[in-house]
């Protein structure tokens, strides 16, 4: 056995390095690129409801009690890193920045009703299903779609960035709204009633998802603003009114900035 | 599906890592096992020995890839054909990953000197001077290592036995 145990060693210890073989990591890799929920955490007091149904078991009203709480039994999930993937019961797919969370009842989304809540920012790649519209109500605004993408921001207003397919946009759901397609943006300005349409699209609202900036012969000041707001920043720039083209990782800022100094033959300094 | 990541995942790679002799590919070819496993569940499909599926994805994989040549040295420069590879035994993977994870364990500065002195290859006296300290300090630490990683490979034998 001795001889075994070197063998093993040996050959372990050959190929060991550091920082590999993390299962932990593994399994964050398999679940974003599967598209699977972490587990879920889960409020609105469903432990109360196993507790209360254990001791009312062998009670039949036990058991009615604890369908009846289960069919508002709610299921929040929350982003706690930089952005996180979520895949709810129809399989859309929910992709939440940091501090965003997207509440809904579990119960509803069997029944076919596809309401959700959202805080924070989300982004959201909805699974077709003409008969059963996808609802996302936030504090003070309204969305409903039938199979889309789109970008819906919370803070510090409403604000819609449509990528694909068709949203209704409104304050409430009973309030007059506007119908956005492909490329638009909208937002509800603080006291308005009904969404401002901005018919420009910004390809750099979903950076944080698709993990790019994408820039086409954009002005250098507007370029910085873009790339200063993702990482919180402002730059300056020896010259402002140059023009760039092209593809940067969201990665590095630090890349970022040397290949456009040295694209454009200009210096940038943070401020 | 974690707990089968928990309980196979390095096992897997380490089984991959004897065919493909190259960490990073090994890892993908687990990824891509597990990933086909998911489909397969998903799709409402049985899978009653989930860890043999497993297990023979992952060996399949491993050989297509050397078949293919896809990989650079040690792996290609095999003699004879990919077909006469000997199979490692799954019980050898898993007494490795528990090997692999000990040595995770150790302490830094142990672990740092144990690699320097079994993986790459240099002389007590060379780590010594390399990291500025006494030639007894690397002799104890290399040992200290050997009796853990030892004492964790027996109590993994009496486990398995």
């Amino acid at each position: 056995m001795p001889e075994n145990e070197n063998k093993h060693l040996d050959f372990v210890v050959k190929h060991y390095r550091e920082g590999k073989l993390d299962t932990r990591k593994a399994i964050s890799k398999f679940n974003a690129e599967h598209g699977i929920a972490p587990a879920p955490m889960k409020r609105n007091g469903r432990g109360w409801i196993y507790f209360a149904s254990g001791i009312a078991a062998a009670v039949l009203l036990g058991v009615m009690i604890r369908f009846a709480l289960l069919a508002t039994a709610e299921v929040t999930l929350v982003a706690n890193g930089p952005k996180e993937v979520f895949l709810l019961p129809d399989s859309t797919r929910v992709t939440l920045a940091q501090g965003g969370t997207l509440s809904y009842k579990e119960w509803g989304f069997k029944r076919g009703s596809r309401r959700v809540n959202l805080t924070g920012k989300g982004y959201f790649e909805v699974t077709k299903d003409a008969g059963h519209p996808f609802e996302v109500s936030t504090e003070n605004s309204f969305v409903r779609v039938l199979g889309t993408r789109f970008l819906l921001e919370i803070l510090p207003v409403a604000k819609v960035s449509l990528y694909e397919g068709k949203v209704h946009f409104a304050r409430t759901e009973n309030l007059e709204g506007v119908v956005l397609t492909e490329g638009m943006t909208a937002l509800i300005p603080i006291g308005a009633i009904k969404p401002k349409v901005e018919h420009k699209g910004n390809p750099n609202g979903i950076a944080w998802i698709r993990g790019t900036f994408v820039f086409e012969d954009t002005p250098l000041k507007e370029v910085l603003l873009t790339i200063g707001n993702y990482y919180g920043v402002s730059f300056g720039a020896t010259d402002m009114k140059k023009r760039l083209s092209g593809e940067f990782s969201t990665e590095d800022l630090d890349l970022i900035i040397e290949l456009i100094e040295s694209a454009l033959d200009v210096k940038i300094v943070k401020m | 599906m974690e707990n089968l990541f928990r309980y196979h995942y390095r096992p897997l790679c380490i089984f991959a890592l004897h065919y493909l002799k190259d960490i990073d590919v090994s890892e993908d070819v687990v990824q891509e096992a597990f990933g086909l496993l998911w489909e397969k569940l998903s799709a409402g499909e049985k899978v009653v020995n989930q860890k043999g599926y497993l297990y023979s994805i992952v060996k399949n994989r491993s050989l297509d890839i050397l078949r293919k040549g896809g990989l650079t040295g040690e792996a290609i420069s095999l003699d004879g054909s990919v077909d006469d590879i000997e199979e490692p035994a799954v019980e050898d993977a898993e007494v490795e990953a528990r090997l692999w994870t000990a040595i995770d364990t150790l302490p830094e500065k142990c672990r740092e000197i144990f690699l320097m002195s079994k993986r790459d290859g240099l002389k007590q006296e060379e780590i010594a001077q390399e990291l500025g300290i006494s030639l007894q300090t690397v002799k104890n630490q290399v040992s200290k290592a050997l009796k853990i990683l030892k004492d964790g490979a027996v109590k993994i034998y009496t486990f398995f036995v």
